[in-house]
């Protein structure tokens, strides 16, 4: 059996964090796509499967945190259950309990530290 | 002096008291019981120092640190207050960053000499901006491991051309309009910047958003002339000494 490779989405708004995160993903053999709002993101994850996604709190239309909430109540639980990592430039704003209580698995801050994003997403999906 | 403010950050309800009492007589006296209260509040208002404790319930003494230097304040002198450590510790604080140590139980009379102390030095020390370097190399020797030097290149320019159309629209007089638009270019600028290293550039952004927020229109004017003036630079740099660092 071909082996497949594990699919991340990312929303995130600013493309040049699009263009970084794809590289190095996949360095790591990951494939990704993304998504440009929460909205967007919530509708790809309806059609399409995969395996975490990367979720930056700061978008336009839908945030990151009302996505991830929007998520948590969809009916599959394949869908409602996936591994969502908050990226945020305000991590001030939020306590690590606050980000558990929105539905996050993890979170991670801007400026992105691409050996620290890697290693975030490893410890979840191996 | 009693035009100061000073922020106390201490989980303790009596020690906070006693702290407001003594401290009411030198400057105005704001108190809270959490880093997360202390944060919110700096990001709200300007304060002259900070008494924060390192037993406090959500974060070390550390942690609120370096949250202050990155959000609010960048030279805001912080005082750690702590049950724990010792005079002899006091080297291990400054060296974290802290402007002094005060060990509990503390004397109202220590506690006063050393605020009048910290207060009195007028913070002509050079602005973050000044101190800031163009360029910080280790998020792209990162980047490097992962990404071939001619993609790196690609998101470099993308990223300087896509910073000066953000900003195009802005004429850089006081009545430029602060609108939520404008915040959203200047935070994807902050973290785009941060993420390639772009040191000074990332607190231009940081600066300009946060004056912004703050709805201080003179500043936040005059903050958009430095990010310009960044982002010229940083482009300037990545031409003459992009090839040094390898893209």
């Amino acid at each position: 059996m071909a082996f497949e490779k594990m699919k991340i989405l990312v929303g995130e708004d600013s493309s040049i964090i699009i263009n970084l995160t794809k590289s190095v993903l996949a360095f790591e053999n990951y494939s990704m796509k993304a998504a440009r709002n929460g909205k967007q993101a919530l509708d790809m994850l309806v059609e399409e499967d995969f395996d975490l996604i990367l979720m930056d709190i700061t978008m336009p239309q839908m945030d990151g945190i009302q996505c991830t909430k929007e998520i948590r109540k969809l009916a599959d639980p394949k869908k409602n259950s996936i591994p969502i990592i908050a990226i945020t430039g305000n991590a001030a704003n939020h306590t690590p309990e606050e980000f558990r209580k929105f539905g996050f698995n993890d979170f991670i801050q801007k400026p992105l530290n691409y050996d620290h994003l890697l290693a975030t997403v490893k410890k979840i999906l191996g | 002096m009693k035009s100061k403010i000073i922020l106390i950050v201490e989980e303790n309800e009596q020690a906070r008291k006693l702290f407001e009492h003594c401290i009411g007589q030198l400057a105005s006296v704001e108190s809270v019981a959490t880093a997360k209260e202390g944060l919110a509040f700096i990001a709200n208002k300007a304060v002259d120092l900070i008494l924060v404790s390192q037993q406090l319930p959500d974060l070390d003494g550390p942690g609120f640190l370096q949250k202050v230097r990155v959000t609010a304040s960048p030279d805001c002198p912080v005082i750690a207050t702590s049950a724990f450590a010792k005079e002899q510790e006091k080297p291990y604080f400054l060296n974290q960053g802290f402007a002094d140590l005060l060990s509990k139980p503390i004397r109202p009379k220590d506690l006063i000499l050393c605020l009048q102390e910290h207060l009195k030095k007028e913070t002509k020390a050079p602005t973050a901006v000044q101190m800031a370097r163009v360029f910080d190399p280790v998020p792209l020797q990162q980047l490097l491991k992962y990404s071939p030097p001619e993609t790196l290149q690609g998101i470099y320019a993308e990223f300087i051309q896509e910073s000066n159309e953000l900003l195009l629209p802005s004429k850089l007089d006081s009545t430029i309009p602060i609108t939520e638009e404008l915040l959203r270019a200047l935070h994807t600028i902050k973290g785009n910047s941060g993420t390639l290293g772009a040191e000074k550039l990332f607190i231009c952004a940081k600066q300009s958003e946060f004056l912004g927020r703050q709805g201080k229109a003179v500043e936040f004017a005059e903050s958009l002339t430095h990010l310009k003036a960044a982002i010229t630079e940083f482009e300037t740099f990545l031409k003459k000494e992009g090839k040094f660092y390898g893209i």
